[in-house]
Formats: C-alpha cells, sequence, structure tokens
C-alpha cells in the first residue's frame, strides 16, 4: 500500500515536468517575433532587438527553458506586460480567492448531486425523479457564463437578493457572512453543470446497487430501510462517485474563469481574462501554470483518496 | 456486416431523443447554409435609436433586437454557422490525429507507445477549456485560431479512447492471425483493426462535438474566436450582459439557448449512437423496457 502511494506521487514528477515545458512551449506561439508583437508596430528595430536579448530570445531553446525553469523554482513568475509587477504578487492573493470559489462550488456539485441522485434511485420513476434528471440531462449542456448571467439577472438584479459582483462589500466588507453572501452566485454558476452530472452518475450508480442480491439479502434479513440504504448502498456507491468527482475538478476550475469574469470576482480567472484581452503573455503563461499544478495535486489527492475508500481498489493492488 | 448496419440503424432509429437531436442538427445544418436567404435581415446592419432593444415578439423582429437594433433572430441563424464549424471541424481533425496516434500506440506499445501515452498524460494535467483559452489568446483572435486551439485540447481524450480499444483488439486471435500470415504492421493496424475501433470513436466524437461547442461560446463570451460584426452566439450573450444590467435579460438568454439546444442535440445523437452500436447495450436498453412495460402492466 505504502509502496502504491508513494509511486503514485513519483509519477507526478514527470507530469509536472511536463507541464512546465508545455507552458514554456506556449509563448513560442505567439505569431512572428514575441518582442515586436509586445511592443507594437512602431518599435524601432534596436529596441526590438534589445528586448529580445533580455528576454533571452536570441538564446537556443533549451537554454531560454533551463532559464526560465530556474526562475520559476524560485518561485520567480516574470513580470506582467500591462501592470509592470511581479506576477506572483498580483496572482497568489487571487489564487487564494479562486480557491475559496473553487472549494464553495465542489461542495455544493457533490453535496447537492449526491443528494439529488440518491432521492432519484430511491424514488425512480417518480416526479421528483423524472423531473431532477431531466433538468440535470440539460443542465450538463448549459455554458457556465450563460447560467452565470442568468442567475445575475434572476437574483441580483430582478430579487435583489445577492449582490452583483465582487467578493467583499466595497464599502463595508464584513467577513464570513459577507463573504457568504458574495460567493452564492458565482459558486452556484460554477457548480451547475457538474451538479448535474454527479446527480446522474449517483443516481445510476445506487440503482445498480439496489439490484444487487445483498441488498435482498439485508431486506430478506430485516435490516431496516433507512439503515441498508445509508450504510450499505451508500457506502458501495462511493467509490464511483468520488471519481467522478475528482474528474469534475477540472471542469470547475475552468468554468470558475467564465464565474469570475461574469461576477467580478478577484480570482485567477478574471487576471487570465484581463491578460487574455491586453495581450499580457507572461501573465496568461504565469496563470495557466498556477492551474495546471494545481490540478495535478488535485488529481493526486483524488486518485489516493478513491485507493483509500475502496477496498476492492486496495486487494487489486496488493494482489500486484 | 450490413445486418449490423441496418440493426444499428434500426436502434438509433426507434431511439426518440437521439432522432430528434439528428434532426435540430439537420435543421440547423439548413439554416446555417441557407442563412442568407433564411434570416429576415442582415445580421450585422445596426439600427437607429428607436429600434433597439426591441423586446421578442415585436412585429417584424420575433426574437427583438440587442442594443445596436440588430435583429436576434437574423443573428442567431447566422450564428449557427460559426457554432457547427467550430464544433464539428476540430472535432473531426482530432479524431484523424487521434486515430495514427491512438492505434499506433496501442498496437506497438513498448517505446513508441509510452512515447505517446505519457505525453498525451501532460495535456491531462490542463483544465481543458483553459488551455484552449491560453492556446487561442497566444495565438490571436479569428476562428482559425480557436480551431486550432479545440484541435490540440481534444487530441489527447481521443487518443485515449482509441489507444484503449487498440489495446484490446491487438490481443485478439484476427490480429495474431493476421501477422501469422505475414500481413505488414500498418495493413493490420489500419485495415483490420481500425474499423473495429471506429465506432467508439464516432460516440465519442459525436459528444465532444456538443461540449466543443459550449466551450468555443465560452471563448468567443471573453473575446477570443470569431471577431465582430460576425454573428456568434458567445459574442451575442457577451454583448447582452452590457444591456443586463439595465434588465434585458432576452439579450443574453436567447443565444444562450441557441448554444444549449445545439450542443444538447449533438449529446443526444451521441448517447443514441453509442447504445446503437454496441449490441449489448443495445440488448440491454430492450430488457429494461421489457422490464418497464412488464411491471407498468402489473401495477395496472
Amino acid at each position: 500500500m505504502l509502496r502504491y502511494v508513494l509511486s503514485r506521487i513519483l509519477s507526478t514528477i514527470p507530469v509536472l515536468f511536463g507541464v512546465t515545458i508545455v507552458v514554456f512551449l506556449l509563448i513560442q506561439l505567439i505569431p512572428g517575433d514575441p518582442a515586436k508583437s509586445i511592443l507594437g508596430a512602431d518599435a524601432t528595430p534596436e529596441a526590438v532587438e534589445e528586448l529580445r536579448n533580455n528576454m533571452g530570445l536570441n538564446e537556443p531553446l533549451i537554454v531560454q527553458y533551463g532559464a526560465w525553469l530556474s526562475q520559476l523554482l524560485q518561485g520567480d513568475l516574470g513580470y506582467s506586460y500591462t501592470l509592470h509587477t511581479p506576477i506572483i504578487e498580483e496572482l497568489m492573493p487571487r489564487f487564494v480567492n479562486s480557491l475559496i470559489l473553487t472549494v464553495a462550488s465542489m461542495l455544493i456539485c457533490v453535496t447537492l448531486g449526491v443528494i439529488l441522485g440518491l432521492i432519484s434511485a430511491l424514488k425512480k420513476g417518480s416526479f421528483f425523479d423524472k423531473a431532477s434528471m431531466g433538468v440535470a440531462l440539460i443542465g450538463a449542456s448549459m455554458p457556465v457564463f450563460w447560467i452565470a448571467l442568468m442567475l445575475m439577472w434572476l437574483f441580483s438584479i430582478k430579487l435583489n437578493i445577492f449582490p452583483v459582483s465582487g467578493m467583499y462589500n466595497m464599502r463595508n466588507p464584513g467577513g464570513f457572512m459577507d463573504l457568504l453572501h458574495h460567493i452564492v452566485l458565482p459558486a452556484f454558476a460554477t457548480a451547475t453543470v457538474s451538479l448535474a452530472v454527479i446527480a446522474r452518475l449517483t443516481r445510476s450508480t445506487v440503482i445498480d446497487i439496489l439490484q444487487k442480491d445483498y441488498v435482498n439479502y439485508f431486506h430478506s434479513f430485516g435490516l431496516s430501510k433507512s439503515k441498508i440504504n445509508i450504510v450499505h448502498v451508500m457506502r458501495n456507491s462511493l467509490p464511483p462517485i468520488i471519481n467522478i468527482s475528482g474528474l469534475q475538478v477540472g471542469y470547475i476550475m475552468g468554468g470558475a474563469l467564465f464565474s469570475e469574469v461574469v461576477f467580478n470576482w478577484p480570482g485567477i480567472g478574471q487576471a487570465l481574462y484581463v491578460a487574455v484581452t491586453s495581450n499580457d503573455y507572461p501573465t496568461i503563461q504565469a496563470g495557466i501554470l498556477l492551474i495546471a499544478l494545481t490540478f495535478v495535486v488535485v488529481n493526486l489527492v483524488v486518485d489516493l483518496l478513491n485507493v483509500w475508500l475502496s477496498p476492492r481498489l486496495q486487494d487489486s493492488i496488493k494482489a500486484e | 456486416m450490413t445486418t449490423k448496419w441496418k440493426q444499428s440503424c434500426k436502434a438509433f432509429l426507434s431511439d426518440k431523443m437521439a432522432t430528434t437531436g439528428a434532426i435540430v442538427i439537420l435543421f440547423s445544418l439548413i439554416l446555417a447554409v441557407f442563412a442568407s436567404w433564411i434570416a429576415p435581415y442582415n445580421p450585422n446592419v445596426v439600427a437607429e435609436g428607436s429600434t433597439r432593444l426591441m423586446p421578442p415578439g415585436t412585429e417584424g423582429h420575433i426574437l427583438g433586437t440587442d442594443q445596436q437594433g440588430r435583429d436576434i433572430l437574423s443573428r442567431v441563424i447566422f450564428g449557427t454557422q460559426t457554432s457547427l464549424i467550430s464544433a464539428v471541424i476540430p472535432v473531426i481533425i482530432a479524431a484523424i490525429i487521434s486515430v495514427v496516434l491512438g492505434v499506433i500506440a496501442g498496437y506497438y506499445q513498448g517505446f513508441i507507445g509510452n512515447l505517446i501515452m505519457r505525453t498525451m498524460d501532460i495535456f491531462f494535467a490542463f483544465p481543458a477549456v483553459l488551455l484552449a483559452i491560453a492556446i487561442a489568446a497566444i495565438l490571436g483572435p479569428g476562428l482559425l485560431n480557436v480551431i486550432i486551439a479545440m484541435v490540440i485540447v481534444r487530441i489527447p481524450y481521443m487518443t485515449r479512447v482509441v489507444y484503449t480499444d487498440t489495446l484490446q483488439e491487438s490481443q485478439k486471435e484476427y490480429v495474431e492471425a493476421a501477422k501469422a500470415f505475414g500481413i505488414g504492421d500498418i495493413e493490420i493496424m489500419f485495415k483490420q483493426i481500425l474499423p473495429n475501433v471506429l465506432p467508439s470513436l464516432i460516440v465519442y466524437s459525436t459528444t465532444l462535438a456538443g461540449v466543443t461547442i459550449v466551450t468555443v461560446a465560452g471563448l468567443s463570451f471573453i473575446g477570443l474566436g470569431v471577431q465582430p460584426p460576425t454573428a456568434d452566439w458567445g459574442r451575442m450573450a457577451s454583448d447582452g450582459k452590457k444591456v443586463l444590467m439595465q434588465g434585458y435579460a432576452f439579450v443574453t438568454f436567447i443565444p444562450g439557448i441557441a448554444i444549449l439546444i445545439l450542443s444538447f442535440s449533438f449529446s443526444m445523437i451521441g448517447d443514441g449512437l453509442r447504445n446503437a452500436l454496441d449490441p449489448y447495450e443495445r440488448s440491454k436498453a430492450k430488457e429494461k423496457k421489457k422490464i418497464s412495460r412488464k411491471t407498468s402492466q402489473h401495477i395496472a
């Protein structure tokens, strides 16, 4: 078991390494001369040449990568073209804000998804089941930015229940409750698609397990229905649910960008959006790198969690 | 072979959701091709003050007009062009590349297989939408660059599907037999194995086309992709955001519904194809129908 955990952790090292290569190579995709496109069309050839030298663009690619990586390992993500500040200073607080939004969205989609799926499975064929699964089926095809805008229109503009934008009240920031008030809409917008996916999977998993012989056996044994459902059915449904929830992390992180843009949430996604609209390539590079590194770590945690919660997987690992 | 296809077609056509999806896609294809004849107005003509932000249902403008007085119905109709192009073309290109990569990786395994699949693993470390945004942003705005970004982002997923299937197929007897006959590797890979790998790739591609519509709409929403004034659903929703604050939700609502309908149709076709092409799933679906019919009779 320990050996599996160690080898799984070690297996992320080449992936992390590969991620840095891909992110580094992204900049090579800039059409034409990056120095020229940064300075604009009016730049003198001397200025372009100087910037090329400063950026190390005249060095061979592998040398450029080495220099970039060693800076990266020292926590230096470069300077923003537009803000002229170290990117790390700009992105770190935003990273935390994005993490808050991502965790809130995960909590919503996992808890509500599992509850909806479970009730639908237990009341299979009922109106509740049909209605919620119909909505879930369609919900999985909705664009996040559109859900965000529609939630904003309904709950902020029409009903005036939740704020239109931001993370705290600008005039009167009020701690946790204020944050909670601001996070509801962006978190729900980010969570909707994954919520639908998790609800559908939970339903089909639970229905499969309810038909298993051992569940019938427990019934005939006289165990109470709620005990069977909660202890045995739920416990056996967990591994696929955790698996799909882990897969949703990527969607949530991607979707968060759109919620952040719509609701002006001061996270990494919003910074990426600003960077995209102003051609701030180093910030795009740093943002995507930070998100990918987080994603790799999250995937590792989900995998380990999966093994820890699923005795069958543990057995197969031991057998190897 | 022919009876197999006939059965699959029959199974697909008996699936109501899937056929509805197919009809919707066919309909939107007609809209896209004949947009200039079907659309009541020029989608890009900006009108003067009085015809701005007319609500849906207004005479002459069934879906209303946006803040520049442009007819929303006409823009939705023209928007099918970019939506279909950006959904279908990247998926087809990515599928072709993935077939080559996946079949080679699955057939040879070993060093080549590892090299290909471990490279794909690196791309799985990025949330797809974000990688697409980064690539498209660095390449610069425009439909072509969005297509390139989507191709890059979709290849790892599709390659993995082809790889897994090829791995299974290459252990089967017919492959061994072909080898024993002295048939070359390339012929085995692309004449013997490929036809058996294609069905699941087709199913997956259809579903991915639906997902791609939503992703591309997202890219347009943040300003990448098709540039104004070309009508594009993601861009329309983003334009609508400006007047949403004043309570004009329909400018955003309508293009979103269009995205939803098209994307949902593709995923329904994908589900239908999966059931139709997989005899096991097909029999399971039939069985389920039988059981539910029996139980409902029983209850009645």
